[in-house]
């Protein structure tokens, strides 16, 4: 049933169309406090993306094997929440053991990940329908939008990070430094991701 | 060693615990989740027909007929169905909704079931008028406690396209204004929301067209009439579904083969 | 001794969860596009926040400090879940409008912080006190957020209309506006502190 065509759909609808951070302001706690400086921004982000794609993955799975199986949904939240935690944790120590040099860039990032509603915020989104088809999300489809809207965290973050970086050298009002002057530049960017609605890719759209 | 004992223990325990309170509440709670959603939907569905009528629900065995919709009639003649409809509105989540028509395809009215939209833009979709100043609280006009924007489709048909106007809010506009709506079989988008608008219009006239036209070609069921007497019809709903059943063949292909049907509302 | 008005000063002032200490920003810029909504949340927040407080400042004592984080969790996400059953029940029209920041409410960071920085430390009588003056602070500044951008982006408070012929303006309702009514107000936040702190030097 996946065919391209609705890949590439939840690919842009979660990257620019919905965007996690700008749009459905989830991980917004990650997106101020992490985005003062580039290098950190694209390491957090890329931590996020990963655990987004292996989480969507697992929970998938979990989610239909034997919550839907056994009849279970009202368990969704507290399970999601632990395999996410445990899922956080489990990587790490991976990490740490096979792939010294990514957890030396993403590791002290992994833990801050966990509790990032953005990742939950997808899992969740996942067990519902499908925008673009109307249907349950399938595995592949669940994978993309887990992936996509990593993506989209990223780019948001890593962005954020390359005006804010600007900022700091710009006069502002002193009312307005710290978290003020952060949110306009969010309302900004918001702003202009708005623009990407106009992208008649949501069926019944204009 | 005992050490790690101790730590699983305490997670275990506490799982446990959490399991417990959930599955308790759950136990006692779920039941009237169910009977909660249960009474909304029977709600609605007596909402989308004019007061007074018989309703019976009808399983539609044929392709193309969702799993089961509700018929209603008064004396003997049928006065309309409503159907369950699922729109596909802005964000992740789909609108549910209901949808009364009357035979020959005009919209008796439109109840919102469940949606997620935006708060403020497209769940507006259950906005009920309001000319309620904050400063000095005086009803301007007697308010009907229904949502305005699914007040705007009753009267429309169903088997052309709605059109979208986005020059105003239909609570907004004059009696004139939306006479020359009607004419031109159109409705006001919520501001801000047009694909939540466009959810519901998109819905019907691709649904409804193909249900009624199945509908219409199997034989004319029996309707049972609250009139003892009159009614030569089995008395019970279920002969009723059945006979609604075994009337559906050929017939039925070749409607939903023309109107290509893909999906069945679930 | 529980001194109850410097309480409610720490948490609805000094310490706003919102304006001050910045913790549990998501769902407070998600919902607060209308008043009812924002209050709805504000105080689904409290009693999440007043409830775990208690039980994990009774359930500290016996709690390994190595695994205490995935416990609060679970303790956290337990009554969230429960919450969001008693609001299927009895408040469904909320639930459906709050949608998945319901959930979310267990991934609040104000209610981990609190839970890490207050109940794992104080009684159960104070971690309450703490949950409730800390969740009403949550409360107030949501609604302050949600009644501007309401009236902004829809020219009602509360669902009443307030300026006869006011056009409003849709930005303050979508998530642009949000952002641009949160900075202001933390700007204004910041100006009555500093203004605070040049009297109180003088």
């Amino acid at each position: 049933m996946t065919d391209f065509v609705t890949i590439v759909q939840i690919s842009i609808g979660a990257v620019l169309i919905q965007n996690f951070v700008l749009a459905r302001f989830l991980g917004l706690c990650p997106f101020l406090g992490v985005s003062k400086k580039l290098s950190s921004a694209t390491g957090m982000g890329m931590a996020v993306l990963f655990v987004m794609t292996i989480a969507s993955m697992c929970i998938w799975w979990v989610d239909h094997a034997i919550l839907i199986a056994m009849n279970e949904e009202f368990l969704r939240t507290i399970v999601f929440i632990l395999i996410i935690a445990s899922l956080v944790q489990l990587m790490e120590l991976v990490m740490q053991k096979f792939t010294p040099a990514l957890y030396e860039s993403l590791g002290i990032y992994l833990p801050l990940a966990a509790t990032n509603c953005a990742i939950l915020g997808v899992v969740i989104i996942n067990t519902g329908a499908n925008p673009f088809t109307g249907n349950e999300f399938t595995f592949i489809e669940a994978t993309v939008n887990g992936a996509a809207a990593g993506v989209g965290f990223l780019l948001a973050l890593v962005l954020m990070a390359g005006l804010r970086e600007r900022l700091e050298l710009a006069d502002i009002p002193k009312s307005m430094e710290g978290f003020p002057i952060a949110f306009i530049t969010a309302g900004l960017m918001a702003l202009a991701f708005l623009g990407f609605s106009g992208l008649s890719f949501f069926p019944g759209g204009h | 060693m005992a050490e790690l004992l101790k730590l699983v223990l305490a997670l275990t325990v506490v799982t446990a615990l959490a399991g417990l309170a959930i599955g308790v509440t759950n136990k006692n709670l779920g039941g009237s989740i169910a009977a909660m959603e249960l009474e909304i939907h029977q709600s609605a569905i007596s909402s989308v027909f004019p007061k007074g009528v018989k309703i019976d629900e009808i399983a539609g065995s044929a392709s193309g007929l969702p799993e089961k919709y509700w018929r209603a009639s008064a004396n003997g003649v049928i006065v309309g169905y409503a159907f369950d409809m699922v729109g596909r509105g802005y964000d992740a989540a789909p609108i549910k909704f209901m949808a009364g028509v009357a035979p020959d395809g005009r919209i008796l009215g439109v109840t919102v079931l469940s949606h997620n939209e935006t708060p403020g833009l497209g769940s507006r979709v259950n906005e009920i008028p309001s000319t309620k100043y904050i400063w000095y609280p005086v009803t301007e006009t007697e308010q009907k406690a229904r949502p305005w924007f699914t007040e705007q489709f009753e009267g429309l048909s169903a088997l052309t396209n709605i059109a979208i106007e986005k020059s105003g809010e239909w609570h907004k506009l004059d009696d004139e204004a939306r006479d020359g709506l009607r004419n031109k079989n159109a409705v006001t988008a919520i501001t801000g929301s047009t694909i939540t608008t466009a959810a519901f219009t998109n819905t019907i006239t691709q649904k409804v067209k193909g249900y009624l036209d199945i509908i219409s070609l199997q034989p004319a069921v029996a309707i049972n009439t609250d009139a003892p007497g009159e009614s030569a019809a089995p008395s019970d709903t279920a002969a009723s579904v059945n006979t609604a059943n075994s009337a559906t063949g050929t017939a039925t292909k070749a409607g939903v083969a023309k109107k290509s049907i893909g999906k069945e509302i679930r | 001794m529980l001194d109850i008005d410097k309480e409610l000063k720490r948490g609805i002032i000094t310490e706003n969860p919102i304006l001050i200490l910045a913790l549990g920003l998501c769902p407070s810029l998600a919902v607060s596009t209308s008043a009812h909504n924002g209050l709805g949340m504000g105080i689904a927040v409290m009693m999440v926040l007043a409830i775990t407080n208690v039980i994990i400042s009774i359930a500290q004592g016996w709690i390994p400090s190595k695994v205490r984080i995935p416990c609060y969790i679970v303790i956290i996400a337990t009554f969230v879940t429960i919450l969001q059953m008693f609001m299927k029940v009895y408040t469904p029209t909320l639930d459906r409008q709050l949608g998945i920041f319901i959930p979310l409410i267990a991934v609040n960071c104000i209610i981990m912080a609190r839970a890490e920085a207050y109940a794992s430390k104080n009684n159960p009588l104070r971690s309450f006190v703490d949950g409730i003056v800390m969740g009403l602070g949550f409360t107030l500044a949501l609604v302050l957020l949600s009644v501007l951008r309401e009236f902004l982006g829809n020219n009602k408070i509360f669902d009443l209309l307030v300026i006869p012929g006011f056009q409003p303006m849709t930005v303050f309702i979508l998530a642009p506006g949000g952002f641009f009514i949160i900075a202001f107000v933390m700007a204004l936040v910041n100006i009555i502190k500093s203004k605070k702190e040049t009297k109180a030097k003088t």
